[in-house]
């Protein structure tokens, strides 16, 4: 144990460890209660920009559905806490409903390639809103349920420091796994089915199980943010919960970090976060705004700010 | 979005009748939903995002022209779809086709924040509330052995095959849409026979803006509609896109037969509520089962 300890690169990783540091005690000292929900709601939307970079930077499948992982945690862990079970383990079971729910749809999504799988997502999205709006489980009270949604019980018991406990490990753990699967051979094989699939397919990889696995692990932490947040927000309705801005957030994040990078979407979501929190009292004015960011991104520096930099750098160099 | 049936009691065998002919004929006017996005897909290999949105703008533009001028939807139409032709014509010409060159899944990301920027700034002009374009023949019907026909899905039925027949004719005989069939056969090839390709793929997006345009004041007569409407628009086409396979006029009108069938049927035997979630339901079963659509080999 203590030779693993001697042999961490500490000069390598020590930036980052002395920001771990200071974020596990930075709420100790006494923060502003909106400085906490900034950090809160940047953890999570992090944690959603990774995990959207993994599948669409890495994988080639550029998800628009994300609502429908997001909305499906949500309401489970609504639905979960509602019946008395505890917090924790709502979260996790939320969101392995959510990872679970990606296997099922796996089938038809993965069933054509290209741009089919973009639309089937954001397609599937809809279908849970719509899903939400109607149904009625027979054990609802009269107000609630349909189109104006459940209160999270848990949410009541809860302190905001807890959550923003929660949202930091959530986000250190996104970051690892995608850093782990990149290093490992899941990663490769990940790679080289976005390249070449019918190549990857030729070598003998059983790709559908690779893809699989992407999806599903994208899911339990898109889900698993998507819960965290709800326990934050204290309610869920179906338009919000299966809103289109569930993959708007994370996609500009990594669109202004830079796609295919593990580094980028860490300034991303930043940029992503103020924008949400700033404009949160005009929803249809963010939206409007963030949708003409993605698009001068995509047209002045599809790479994102890590292209620019690198570019900035050769250019500077010689 | 929703079909509503008027009440009135009839026997089980008649309702069943009903439902048939209804979702047939609202089929007409999902089958011009879906042929844009089909022409999309099928020429440019990439599916736009923000159709819905641009079906909603020719019913909120037919509809201001209507509250403003007085001017009929359907003469309307004219002017609008052609407005929406030289509109997606020289946004793909000097927009979308730089997305278009970077890859794929930009120009559907690309459309897919247009589609939110769009359906915003309906939010801000016309508010939530629901409009309709309400005309002297909205309440028009015939009697035909026992069952009234709105004299509006009559005319979506009709205009469609007329869309659908005149469209395929263009693209089967003349010049222009030979060049759109072979540069969607082959892009190098048709390149190199002289063909302009970026001329080609912004004329097939002004060409999905024009049948959406036509589209648009369709449904516009027949369903009320409200800015958060335009996503149900896009999921109906990109149904249609899978259940009809690519590149037939006659998958995209069956596509819309069903689309159109399941949904009336469900609203007139299980639940009103539930027509949109069993048509989406139906596209993903088809989806899974046959993918290269339910006539594809």
């Amino acid at each position: 144990m203590i030779r693993a300890w001697q042999n961490f690169p500490l000069k390598k990783y020590w930036p980052a460890t002395l920001m771990i540091v200071i974020l596990l005690f930075i709420p100790l000292i006494g923060l502003s209660a909106y400085m906490v929900t900034f950090l809160t709601l940047y953890f999570i939307f992090l944690s959603m920009a990774e995990m959207w970079n993994f599948l669409a930077g890495y994988g080639g499948f550029f998800s628009l559905g994300q609502g429908a992982f997001v909305g499906l945690a949500g309401y489970m862990l609504g639905i979960l806490t509602d019946f008395g079970c505890p917090t924790y383990a709502a979260l996790i079971i939320s969101s392995s409903v959510s990872a679970a729910f990606a296997a099922v749809v796996s089938k038809p999504l993965f069933r054509v390639k290209g741009v089919y799988f973009s639309v089937g997502s954001l397609a599937l999205t809809e279908m849970m809103r719509i899903f939400f709006t109607s149904w009625r489980p027979p054990w609802a009270s009269p107000v609630t349920w349909g189109g104006a949604g459940i209160p999270i019980k848990a949410a009541a018991y809860i302190t905001r420091i807890e959550i923003y406990y929660v949202a930091l490990i959530l986000a250190l753990i996104s970051i690892l796994v995608v850093k782990i699967a990149l290093n490992s051979k899941i990663g490769l094989n990940v790679i080289a089915i976005c390249d070449d699939e019918d190549a990857a397919l030729s070598c003998g990889m059983p790709t559908f199980r690779y893809k699989l696995f992407l999806l599903v692990i994208c899911a339990f932490f898109t889900g698993l943010a998507g819960a965290t947040f709800y326990l934050y927000q204290g309610y869920i309705e179906p338009v919000s919960g299966f809103g289109v801005n569930w993959t708007l957030i994370p996609l500009m994040a990594t669109i202004i970090g830079g796609l295919r990078s593990v580094e980028g979407p860490i300034f991303g979501a930043f940029i992503s976060t103020i924008l949400y929190l700033q404009l949160v009292r005009y929803l249809g004015l963010s939206l409007i705004l963030q949708g003409v960011i993605v698009i001068l991104f995509v047209f002045l520096a599809p790479k994102g700010l890590r292209g620019l930099f690198d570019k900035l750098k050769k250019g500077s160099g010689g | 979005m929703a079909y509503r049936r008027v009440y009135c009691e009839l026997s089980w065998f008649m309702k069943l009748i009903e439902a048939v002919v209804y979702g047939s004929l609202l089929g007409g006017a999902y089958a011009v939903i879906g042929i844009g996005m089909s022409l999309t897909l099928g020429v440019m290999e990439v599916m736009n995002i923000a159709h819905g949105e641009i079906i909603l703008l020719s019913s909120y533009l037919a509809y201001q022209l209507l509250l403003l001028l007085g001017m009929d939807p359907l003469l309307s139409a004219i002017p609008l779809s052609l407005f929406l032709l030289t509109l997606g014509f020289f946004l793909q010409k000097y927009c979308l086709s730089r997305a278009l060159k970077y890859s794929v899944e930009m120009f559907v990301i690309t459309t897919l924040a247009i589609s939110t920027i769009l359906e915003n700034v309906y939010l801000l002009i016309w508010s939530p509330m629901q409009k309709a374009l309400i005309t002297g023949y909205l309440l028009w019907s015939c009697e035909v052995g026992g069952i009234k026909v709105p004299f509006v899905f009559l005319l979506d039925f009709f205009v469609s095959i007329a869309v659908l027949v005149t469209l395929r004719e263009f693209l089967k005989k003349t010049y222009l849409g030979m060049a759109i069939r072979a540069s969607s056969e082959d892009w190098k090839i048709a390149q190199l026979m002289g063909i302009n390709t970026d001329n080609i793929r912004a004329l097939t997006l002004g060409l999905a803006f024009l049948t959406a345009g036509i589209a648009g004041v369709l449904i516009g007569l027949t369903y009320p509609f409200s800015p958060s409407i335009g996503k149900s628009y896009m999921v109906i086409a990109f149904g249609i896109v899978v259940l009809g396979g690519l590149g037939s006029m006659i998958g995209t009108f069956i596509g819309g037969l069903i689309i159109g069938l399941v949904q009336v049927l469900t609203a007139t035997f299980f639940d009103p509520a539930w027509q949109l979630f069993a048509s989406y339901l139906v596209i993903f079963i088809i989806l899974a089962l046959r993918p290269k659509g339910v006539l594809g080999r």
